[in-house]
């Protein structure tokens, strides 16, 4: 809190062009007052004018019935009005430890990401939204979706933070807040019931059996009793809940 | 070196290899099984669970399925070993953080005490590739190679898993540009080509094959005509998803962007096992979407 005060301390300062050159070290005593209240509603609008720039791929949940295509994510400019408060939340601890404080915007895992190459996915920009508490947004944006988890970024990352690792919490959240894409749950009822994401169907009994194999794999598919197992697995952690 | 009959797996399957391209499963026995390598079914398990989407979505229910995977293994005093590269990044994985930290070790032992079950850690889990260069070795194979594949030129697709993150992964020459599946490719008498964008990813993991089919794809064509452009007779891959993504997707690729694609999509262990006498049938090679016939022809083979 202190921190960013300080900061806000300095784009104020520096939006006053007419007064005092330099940066003032206090502003203590123009706390609470009008002088103060102007300054800060300059700076949000300063603030919210060099967010106008930011591109962001995000498109509303609700259109996300089908899968997404490449046209959903040509690059959209960000509406934001972004508040103080938002910029100021604190960042989750499960974030932390995968040491994107870290991050010097250097854009090395953009530069190698496969699928930033064909989209408007950009890695240094979902690590930065998450450092500035800008999560809420990019937890309903397709962004977070479209890494295929190759882990050439975080191979790459000069301060070896554990971009796939951040990646994989924005998408617990996401998840958690009922952002989760449609095919996604679906594919996930599958292993709820038959306890693999990909079951077996007659087309492929047939061809085990061509191929000399049992017709059915020795996997939950032939042991009720171990499917019974997945399935407590499933609801203790609460997976059921989350798809059902 | 280990006498190669001494070398029993517990064998995790997965979903794909089993349920999608059982060829590959087949090709996995019979390629071990002439190496006297046995291979012992690990009865129960599951879905690995996916990394890209299971632990995505919920990552205690990624780390509990998969200790549970484990366990089985660990019961039967057995390392597993795994020919899909998501399965290996799972359990690898979470062999790995299990070892490293005390939280996950706390959500292994309570999920797994709510199923009567319990994981140590006393097991290690290889991938099929890792198997075969480490425990059996590129000399040793050379001497069960029987019909050298000679005049084919195979582009290596290494996928992402296998390799990466790095520092849960057993292969010692970093990740820009290794040469382990090269050599094993090698060995078969087939000739591993340079290739654009050789280490990039098929496009199918991490969700993204499921939740942005489009994109996926995409990234599949693009190593695909990269592969035709450097005169490759195939691909050669080593994951269960990779080879999924590479012979179904052809199909959807052309479909979507009237192309003609027909590149041949061999697993290694098809590959290997075809330099060692067995059938492209015994290989399940013909249960492929896209047609191997062209491969087989410039083999003599058929």
């Amino acid at each position: 809190m202190k921190s960013s005060l300080a900061h806000a301390k300095i784009l104020v300062s520096e939006d006053d062009g007419n007064k005092a050159k330099g940066y003032r070290t206090s502003c203590d005593e123009e706390l609470g007052s009008k002088i103060f209240e102007e300054k800060l509603r300059k700076f949000k609008k300063e603030l919210n004018r060099n967010y106008e720039s930011l591109i962001r791929t995000q498109i509303p949940y609700e259109s996300l019935e089908e899968p997404i295509t490449m046209a959903d994510t040509k690059p959209l400019i960000a509406s934001y009005p972004i508040t103080l408060e938002q910029l100021n939340k604190k960042i989750p601890e499960v974030l932390k430890e995968t040491g994107i404080e870290k991050c010097i915007q250097c854009g090395t895992c953009t530069g190698s990401c496969p699928s930033g190459r064909r989209t408007a996915f950009r890695t240094r920009v979902v690590i930065r939204k998450a450092l500035l508490g800008l999560r809420e947004d990019l937890l309903k944006s397709n962004d977070i979706w479209l890494c295929t988890t190759c882990y050439t970024c975080y191979e790459r990352c000069p301060r070896k933070i554990s971009i796939i690792e951040a990646i994989i919490a924005l998408r617990n959240m996401a998840a958690a807040q009922g952002f989760m894409l449609p095919r996604h749950k679906e594919i996930s009822k599958y292993l709820v019931s038959y306890g693999h994401l990909v079951p077996i169907n007659e087309p492929n009994k047939k061809r085990r059996t061509e191929l000399g194999l049992s017709e059915v794999p020795p996997t939950v598919h032939s042991h009720p009793e171990a499917l019974e197992e997945v399935k407590k697995l499933l609801e203790v952690t609460g997976f059921t809940k989350l798809v059902g | 070196m280990k006498v190669l009959g001494e070398l029993r797996f517990a064998f995790f399957l997965g979903c794909i290899m089993p349920n999608r391209y059982p060829g590959l499963e087949a090709s996995v026995r019979r390629v071990f099984e002439k190496l006297g390598i046995e291979l012992v079914d690990m009865k129960g398990a599951s879905c690995c669970p996916a990394p890209g989407v299971v632990r995505s979505f919920k990552f205690d229910t990624w780390v509990a399925l998969g200790a549970r995977n484990l366990s089985i293994a660990e019961e039967m005093g057995l390392d597993i070993v795994t020919g899909c590269s998501g399965c290996y990044g799972t359990l690898r994985d979470i062999w790995y953080e299990h070892r490293e930290k005390k939280e996950i070790r706390d959500k292994v032992d309570y999920y797994l005490s709510q199923i009567g079950k319990s994981f140590k850690g006393k097991i290690k889990v290889k991938h099929v590739l890792e198997v075969l260069h480490f425990d059996v070795g590129v000399e040793k194979l050379k001497e069960f190679i029987k019909k050298p594949l000679s005049n084919i030129k195979a582009a290596v697709h290494y996928g992402c898993h296998i390799l990466k993150p790095s520092d849960k992964r057993p292969w010692k020459e970093g990740t820009e540009k290794p040469r382990f599946f090269d050599e094993l490719v090698e060995v078969t008498g087939a000739k591993s080509i340079d290739w654009k964008d050789k280490f990039m990813c098929c496009g199918a993991g991490g969700g993204v094959r499921s939740g942005a089919l489009d994109v996926a794809l995409h990234m599949t064509k693009e190593k695909i005509e990269n592969a035709y452009a450097s005169g490759a007779d195939c691909i050669v891959n080593a994951c269960s998803f990779c080879h999924l993504q590479f012979d179904t997707g052809q199909i959807e690729i052309n479909k979507s962007y009237g192309t003609s694609f027909n590149m041949p999509i061999i697993y290694y262990t098809q590959l290997l096992g075809l330099a060692m006498g067995l059938s492209p049938e015994e290989l399940g090679l013909h249960q492929n979407n896209v047609s191997v016939e062209p491969l087989l022809r410039k083999l003599g083979v058929n």
